[in-house]
């Protein structure tokens, strides 16, 4: 006799009941919710779209949706790996619209230092003199890389997630995070060597890159 | 020149460390949360109301329809079971006994009216204007 497998469900209970009211409708589940995750959604938004004011409009998006569309959500996959996903989305579409924004009204450079964040940052070498200089040419090639990119390292290095549970916040196999992690090193190695003036290693990362265009 | 995972890891978090988390985004996702409960209010107190109007609008439309599509296709009144040609909108037409009109006829100038034959000339070019279009039914050939 074959047993009948159960649904599997993801999350504490603690956290599935919390869920549960918000699917009921109770403001103060929502909220504390919110307060569990407020910290690491933040940072991460912080990190990956590199200014503060943006990165509020991420969580504020993305807890919104969340809110608004939690009574469809069915406890197959991990609750934070779903909030997370609609940050990382958000913040992918807001940096869009800025970028679009920027094209379409280019500001002046002062007003465009001050707003754009480390992103668009211009390399500064006082900050190179005052800091070890490989760490500041590292902060300056993070913010090169590409949200999809920035998103896969900072959930990997500054959340320490799975290549799995990255995958579900990414919507793709574990294996294709793999190769993205690799690539965005590759990414940070090429752009780091650019800036301190290493053509061979610039050449060695190319050639890296050429074979595992992913 | 490649950066180490622990490099990655504590540019991160070094990062990471320096933006304080701003306080009030609970106040603004909760009031966002009130525009939304006070939309879904709105929108249900419109369909409470249509529900009233709704109705008679539908009534109203199927009145129309009565009146400019049905109306017109009914059989001649004088010609409906039971009339007899006494009642007072048939003795009222005045083209009884010579054509059949529908039932709501409004107005229609009478065709078999003898003409006026002495007339000055003014008078004979008002008489021979062309009749304006009135409201009338067609009428249906005996």
């Amino acid at each position: 006799m074959v047993a009948e497998l159960e649904p599997v469900t993801y999350g504490h209970d603690e956290e599935i009941l919390l869920i549960q009211r918000c699917q009921a409708g109770d403001r103060l589940a929502f909220e504390e919710i919110f307060s569990m995750y407020r910290d690491d959604v933040f940072r991460f938004s912080y990190l990956v779209v590199r200014d503060g004011s943006l990165a509020q409009d991420v969580v504020q998006e993305a807890f919104l949706k969340v809110f608004r569309s939690i009574e469809k959500f069915q406890f197959r996959s991990s609750f934070k790996s779903w909030l997370y996903r609609v940050a990382v989305n958000e913040a992918i579409t807001i940096l869009r619209r800025r970028k679009v924004k920027e094209d379409l009204e280019p500001m002046p450079d002062v007003s465009r230092e001050r707003t754009a964040g480390y992103a668009q940052r211009d390399w500064q070498p006082e900050e190179a003199a005052m800091e070890s200089e490989e760490r500041a040419v590292l902060r300056w090639a993070i913010g090169q890389l590409d949200p999809v990119h920035r998103s896969v390292v900072v959930l990997k290095y500054f959340h320490e997630f799975s290549d799995t549970e990255i995958g579900a916040v990414i919507g793709c196999p574990p294996g294709t995070v793999k190769s993205r992690l690799h690539r965005a090193r590759e990414l940070l190695r090429n752009t780091m060597a650019r800036k301190m003036g290493r053509p061979d290693l610039v050449a060695l990362s190319y050639a890296r890159l050429s074979n595992n265009p992913v | 020149m490649r950066p180490s995972d622990r490099t990655i890891r504590d540019e991160l978090r070094r990062e990471a460390a320096k933006v304080p988390i701003p306080d009030d985004m609970w106040k603004n996702i909760s009031s966002r949360l009130d525009q939304d409960a006070a939309r879904r209010e709105r929108r249900w107190q419109w369909l409470v109301r249509g529900a009233q109007w709704r109705p008679a609008m539908v009534l109203a439309v199927a009145a129309g329809f009565f009146w400019f599509a049905l109306i017109p296709n009914l059989p001649p009144m004088d010609n409906m079971p039971g009339n007899t040609g006494t009642t007072p909108t048939s003795q009222a037409s005045p083209n009884r006994g010579s054509q059949q009109t529908y039932g709501p006829r409004i107005t229609r100038p009478a065709e078999d009216e003898p003409q006026p034959t002495t007339q000055t000339a003014s008078a004979t070019a008002t008489a021979t204007a062309p009749v304006k279009p009135y409201l009338h039914f067609p009428t249906v050939p005996q």
